[in-house]
């Protein structure tokens, strides 16, 4: 399987260098990104996965660039990273189409886990293209990553068959 | 019990207010319940580390160079705090899971790599 | 592996040359490890070379300049770089410094290496008026005639290597006055390490003070070194001396007397090169007659004696200082407050200050925070002084304060010049047990100055003259 490709939009350097130091450790295509244009342009160069955003306190146009990426690609999930001041920007967020928001400071675990589970969901537009993507994973043992992605597929499903 | 390592890379991190990453080990006696956690931190605070090693219960803080008047603070709040460490974070759990890790220790593995 | 690094003077290491420099000085290797470190730097950080040989030096330094290691590569990469930062030490104290980190050219074409430079710049720092709410105006204030007479002794005891027991309430400045004795004496160029006794439990205090060898006990996994050999060639001040266990006190003794002593564990003696200087705020007499302090430790450590009067007892010295800190905190905060208002003022002066000139810092502090006009009225002091205008035993602030002092013996107040001249050089003569030549010069006096002064103080006669000649 290939590396899940993600951004990380953060405008403190050594959170950045650190947070993608440790998802490259666990085996994720990570880059960083400082603002908004160097954002725009990793983006331009190498469609991410999945985008994780930081929304800064005082910062009121961090929002702003989750619509301008999904404006661009729907398809790309963003996970947006709160912190006291922006709880409620992190919630307006989710009502944009961000997958979920998350408080700082994070777990790193719980952070994986949702970046696994934003890139599931993502490349699963329908429950055909579920069958290759179940497959390694019933190969494998990972039975957490299997129960988030089974979920996913069933959320995905016509209503009318599993309502949830 | 928890204990929190502040770490910086695969060590303990040289200053308590300059830590970004820290785990959080959960363990019964000699053994730990599961993986230690790892949280990182969005930016370097004395303070919002205090607060965070308090809210999450903590009992035991492994650390590199702290100020004083931290130090009295979780001292007065029941917190042992294990200072001055330098070495592997691993190993610096395992000692301390052991009741073997002193403050001011400088672990074997500080110097033995490299 | 370590680079090499050729000497300069044939026999000479390293790590003798870099002990010469009154600054913390680190020599690393192209991955930023320890190659030396020299002694101030041992004494500033609590670890010896032989722990931390090959070790990452931001490990040991503790700043906030490394950047991850970022800030030397680019020293590595050629660009010697001075930076202004802080450390913090092996008593949990921040200080600020200054790094110059230089790239070290051996043979080859890139760098071997960095030289990190620290220089302390706690008093530039705090003459700027910017120092840590712990620093500002701690310092030795005071123009009262009693404070007077303690800043001219503090030479004559710089100049002596006899030990020095400073006593006084708490808040006094005792800590300030040690180093100060420190700083003007022959060992100012090396480590002032200060060990507070009455913090540590008695088997920590003991392998804090003398150190322990691997294996001494669970956890002591290599040598660790003690303040003793830490402040080897320098001073270490014990504070609340008084609060020391008697078995320690022991062999304190001992060390005092032979120069020598096994750290824990140890089969191996270590020889002392260090100038003690003691304090308390306890009446130590007391605790020698309840049988909690021993007397000959008691006598050895009074040598000489510096009593630090309490701010009551200082007259002029709490107005001056009020305008003092009220500057100071004013600046600071950028406060419009100029001044305290009669009543106000009138208030502080008839406080008793049990906390002395820390309490006294602390009251300005917060009346400068609370204050919102131009002026401090009665109303912005803290609720508790009115509680206690009088002096009483009890004290409201954070520090635990002593219970009434017994008044002190007639010895250690009013005393005048002449006779704490004759104290001093009694003292000096104790310590190099007679020997006149290396008395005066220990007193920083020639040797007719010094026989002159005997004859005055009536220390000379013809009992004396046998003496003389006595090895001791």
């Amino acid at each position: 399987m290939q590396s899940i490709k993600v951004l990380l939009i953060a405008g403190e350097p050594e959170f950045s260098d650190i947070l993608t130091d440790r998802l490259r450790s666990w085996g994720f295509a990570a880059v960083a990104a400082g603002n908004r244009e160097e954002a725009m342009e990793a983006i331009a160069l190498s469609r991410p996965d999945v985008v994780v955003l930081s929304l800064r306190a005082g910062h009121g146009h961090d929002l702003d660039t989750l619509r301008l990426i999904k404006n661009l690609d729907p398809a790309i999930e963003v996970l947006l990273l709160t912190c006291k001041g922006t709880a409620i920007d992190g919630m307006k967020g989710v009502e944009q189409g961000a997958l979920d928001c998350l408080p700082q400071p994070i777990d790193l675990g719980v952070l994986i886990e949702k970046i696994r589970l934003a890139h599931a969901r993502r490349t699963l537009p329908g429950d055909r293209a579920a069958v290759p993507l179940l497959a390694p994973l019933l190969a494998g043992n990972d039975w957490p990553e299997m129960c988030a992605t089974l979920l996913t597929c069933l959320q995905s499903l016509p209503e009318r068959l599993f309502p949830l | 019990m928890k204990i929190l390592l502040t770490v910086q890379d695969n060590s303990i991190a040289p200053r308590f207010d300059q830590a970004t990453e820290i785990m959080i080990a959960e363990h019964d006696g000699p053994r730990l319940n599961a993986e230690p956690r790892t949280i990182i931190l969005p930016h370097r605070s004395a303070e919002e580390l205090s607060d965070l090693i308090v809210k999450e219960g903590v009992e035991c803080v492994i650390c590199g160079g702290i100020e004083e008047s931290f130090h009295k603070f979780f001292t007065w709040k029941k917190i042992t705090v294990i200072d001055g460490v330098i070495g592997d974070h691993a190993e610096a759990l395992d000692r301390c899971l052991a009741g073997e890790l002193q403050p001011g220790t400088v672990l074997p593995s500080a110097q033995g790599k490299g | 592996m370590t680079a090499e690094f050729p000497s300069p003077f044939p026999g000479l290491a390293l790590v003798a040359l870099l002990d010469a420099i009154p600054h913390g000085v680190a020599v690393v290797d192209r991955e930023c490890k320890i190659v030396a470190i020299n002694q101030t730097l041992e004494a500033l950080t609590g670890v010896t070379l032989a722990e931390v040989r090959g070790v990452y030096v931001d490990f040991v330094l503790r700043s906030n300049i490394a950047r991850r290691g970022r800030t030397f590569r680019e020293a590595l990469a050629g660009d010697p770089l001075t930076v202004e930062g802080d450390i913090v030490s092996r008593d949990r104290r921040k200080i600020p410094m200054r790094f110059t980190i230089s790239p070290l050219q051996g043979s080859a074409d890139e760098p071997a290496g960095l030289v990190i430079v620290l220089d302390d710049l706690s008093d530039v720092v705090n003459s700027a008026g910017l120092g840590a709410t712990e620093d500002v105006a701690d310092s030795i204030i005071g123009q009262s005639p009693k404070m007077r007479e303690v800043f001219e002794l503090i030479p004559l005891m710089a100049h002596t290597e006899a030990s020095v027991l400073i006593t006084g309430e708490t808040g006094t400045g005792k800590d300030k006055v040690a180093e100060a004795i420190h700083k003007r004496s022959s060992r100012a160029a090396k480590p002032f390490i200060k060990i507070n006794c009455g913090a540590l439990p008695e088997s920590l205090l003991e392998s804090e003070l003398f150190g322990y060898v691997k294996g001494a006990f669970t956890g002591a996994v290599k040598d660790k070194p003690g303040m003793f050999r830490l402040a080897q060639g320098g001073t270490l001040f014990l504070t609340e001396i008084g609060d020391m266990p008697l078995p320690l006190q022991v062999k304190l003794l001992s060390v005092l007397d032979d120069r020598e002593f096994f750290p824990l564990g140890g089969e191996k003696k270590v020889q002392v090169d260090v100038r003690i200087i003691a304090a308390t705020h306890r009446p130590l007499k007391e605790r020698v007659a309840e049988g909690l302090f021993r007397e000959d430790l008691y006598y050895r450590l009074n040598v000489l004696h510096l009593h630090l009067p309490p701010l009551r007892e200082r007259e002029t010295d709490t107005r001056f200082l009020i305008n003092h800190f009220l500057r100071t905190f004013a600046e600071r905060t950028g406060s419009s407050v100029k001044s305290f208002s009669d009543e106000a003022l009138r208030l502080l002066m008839d406080y008793a200050f049990p906390g002395n000139i820390r309490e006294l810092r602390n009251i300005v502090e917060y009346c400068v925070n609370i204050c919102q006009t131009r002026q401090i009225e009665a109303g912005d002091l803290p609720k508790y002084l009115f509680a206690r205008l009088a002096p009483t035993a009890a004290a409201p602030v954070a520090e635990p304060v002593p219970p009434e002092q017994a008044p002190p013996p007639p010895r250690e107040t009013g005393r005048d010049w002449l006779s704490i001249e004759k104290e001093l050089i009694v003292g000096t003569l104790t310590q190099t047990r007679g020997n006149r030549s290396k008395a005066a010069a220990l007193l920083g006096w020639g040797r007719t100055t010094l026989w002159r002064k005997l004859k005055t103080h009536g220390l000379v006669g013809p009992a004396e003259a046998g003496i003389e000649n006595e090895a001791g």
